[in-house]
């Protein structure tokens, strides 16, 4: 019998609210797109086609451009313009009273490698530890479990304000601040919000796994890194990638605890405080390319990832 | 014969059992151990440091580039509760109270409505709800500086205004522009959460409320509401808890040119970034009474924080 592959009609009737509610996010969703868009456009303009003639709204006049080439201030962007004068002086003489290091200026390489530090290493570190610590509330329970998992609540509820400069002067004390191993450091952290995404995973796996594992005489790191840490893998990816997109774009926490450590967000935040001479790399359109120097990327895996970003988080665990 | 046989296996069993449960503590020692020490290090002590640091007093020594450390009484939360009374620390705070008022009654509102659209999948939905999310995920630094050119080149080509929305003395206009942006980029994670709340409710109680003819708004107000309450709730005390060190986007719009107005989230991450100093000065606060004006705040919205709490979950409607 041929299937009838027509789904039955809904009875769609004229729904004011529905309309109403189209229209607004509609405008919303044109308002966003539109200021890319015009970000987009912008980064392709000479800042001569720019200020001088004023094409702030039109499309980009390539007569302007150097060298014929269309993404010019793209390439000169990262060959010359992203840069930060980096003064391990000012950082140190009024907080500790300790010597100064030379100054230096860090270009685009080495802010990219900063970035992925910061950024893949520390957002790895982070997920991996929220899971481990998922993990271990969840299924072994002892009383430090339990304790754990309501300060973790209490940590989340309760706001402490002032604890950045304490946190300077412990990272300063350790010999950690400004360095690699303190970036690290700081993200072993077990975390508020995804602990409990891991530990409401965790609760959801089924024991028989790991009692199977453990009558076979399996130990209980080949359990951890060959039944947990493969099972729980979609979740991990989701985690890590929600905190590497957001330790890509976070200037501020490298701005105050890893300063002679810049990153290109901490860059792109310090040539709009115009900490960096050179009238072309102040001009609108270079500083909107180094805005989308950092951004593409993450559009990138965004747009291509956005169902696993979007869709598979929920406190209760993985959706499906 | 029998019995002895028995005897063996239950023996064997329990030493079976009692390595396991060694070993299973081993793995778990081992395992929380670094976090563990992290936590402690990173959070109790740091917190526990900033109060001590809040009853210290730091003065430089003359000949070589050390420091003093003397008990400072109550010196410090002197100093900070003078900034708080000050007009300016009113103002600072009544700004913070408007965003947070402005989030509460219109953002969360229209943020609830537009997951209900996106939650029903109605026309367009999915495209939505990625354009909704992309100001999260570009990060608000980036739409921050895309802003500040529009209402500063676009407007300035488009009205002739060559100060922008941003500039000149009208205090009133550049607050409002500011706040504007806060709305505008607000919804990516209100809606991603909403959503996913919405999703998990079952399919059977809006079949059956489809059945006794609910319209939209019922379905929704009735329905969809009180379902989600606890995720409201949630949003509703993080944003309480935030309040005061929302920075209102300014540090990425102003950098440290500081507008005719402030709002404590940015006036303290001003004065840790950057520069930070141990020592009292008339220009900038210092590190320790920075740590006691955190403290002043935290014990002002922690209390206020958890009664709302208790308060919201005693009045919100139940989902039965």
């Amino acid at each position: 019998m041929k299937k009838d592959k027509t789904k039955p009609k809904k009875h769609i009737k004229f729904n004011f609210v529905i309309v109403l509610l189209f229209s607004i996010l509609m405008l919303y969703a044109i308002s966003i797109i539109v200021v890319l868009l015009w970000g987009f456009l912008t980064s392709l303009k000479d800042p001569i086609d720019f200020r001088d003639f004023g094409n702030v709204l039109g499309l980009p006049d390539m007569k302007w451009s150097k060298n014929e080439v269309k993404f010019y201030n793209y390439v000169d962007m990262i060959e010359r313009g992203f840069q930060v004068k980096v003064s391990d002086k000012s950082y140190y003489s009024g907080i500790f009273g300790t010597v100064s290091l030379p100054e230096k200026t860090v270009f685009f390489p080495e802010l990219l490698l900063n970035t992925i530090v910061y950024a893949v290493v520390g957002a790895l570190l982070n997920a991996f530890t929220a899971m481990t610590a998922g993990y271990l509330c969840a299924k072994f329970k002892y009383k430090y479990s339990s304790f754990v998992y309501s300060t973790m609540l209490i940590v989340m509820v309760i706001p402490i304000v002032g604890s950045t400069p304490s946190t300077l002067k412990v990272l300063y004390d350790l010999g950690l601040f400004s360095s690699y191993l303190g970036m690290l450091v700081m993200n072993i952290s077990i975390g508020g919000m995804y602990f409990l995404v891991f530990y409401a995973f965790m609760q959801g796996l089924s024991n028989t796994f790991i009692e199977a594992a453990e009558i076979d005489g399996a130990s209980q790191f080949k359990i951890f890194t060959q039944i947990i840490i493969p099972l729980s893998s979609k979740i991990i990816f989701t985690v890590f990638l929600l905190q590497f997109i957001s330790y890509w774009n976070d200037y501020q926490t490298p701005l105050v605890y890893y300063p002679t450590l810049p990153t290109l967000a901490y860059a792109v935040q310090q040539n709009e405080a115009g900490s960096q001479g050179g009238t072309r790399y102040n001009s609108v359109p270079l500083k909107v390319t180094a805005c989308f120097i950092i951004a593409i990327p993450i559009l990138i895996i965004f747009i291509s990832l956005n169902k696993v970003i979007l869709g598979s988080l929920s406190l209760g665990g993985v959706k499906e | 014969m029998e019995n002895n046989v028995l005897e063996e296996t239950k023996e064997r069993k329990k030493k079976k059992m009692t390595s396991l449960h060694t070993q299973r503590k081993v793995f778990y020692i081992v395992m929380f151990s670094i976090p563990t020490l992290q936590f402690f290090i990173f959070y109790i002590y740091a917190n526990f440091n900033s109060i001590l640091f809040a009853f210290q007093k730091y003065t430089p020594n003359l000949n070589d580039l050390g420091y003093q450390v003397e008990f400072a009484f109550f010196d410090n939360f002197e100093t900070a509760w003078n900034k708080i009374m000050s007009a300016d620390g009113w103002d600072m705070i009544l700004n913070s109270l408007q965003l947070y008022a402005w989030n509460l009654l219109f953002v969360t509102p229209t943020a609830l409505l537009f997951s209900y659209y996106i939650s029903k999948q109605y026309k367009f939905s999915g495209f939505f709800r990625v354009v909704l999310y992309l100001p999260t995920i570009v990060s608000s630094l980036i739409m921050a500086l895309l802003y500040k050119y529009i209402v500063t080149d676009v407007y300035g080509f488009l009205t002739g205004d060559k100060v922008g929305l941003l500039g000149g003395t009208d205090t009133d206009r550049i607050y409002y522009t500011v706040l504007f942006f806060n709305i505008w980029i607000a919804y990516g994670s209100n809606v991603m959460l909403y959503t996913g709340a919405m999703s998990n409710i079952d399919t059977s109680i809006l079949e059956a409320a489809k059945l006794d003819g609910a319209n939209t708004i019922q379905e929704f107000g009735y329905i969809y509401l009180p379902l989600i309450f606890p995720t409201i709730i949630t949003f509703i005390l993080t944003g309480i808890a935030g309040i005061f060190t929302n920075q209102m986007a300014m540090f990425h719009i102003f950098g440290s040119n500081v507008p005719s107005f402030d709002v404590f989230g940015y006036f303290f991450y001003r004065q840790t970034a950057g520069n930070p100093t141990l020592f009292p000065s008339a220009k900038k606060m210092s590190l320790p009474e920075l740590s006691a004006l955190g403290l002043i705040i935290t014990a002002i919205i922690a209390p206020i924080t958890l009664l709302v709490r208790k308060g919201l979950e005693k009045i919100g409607p139940s989902s039965d």
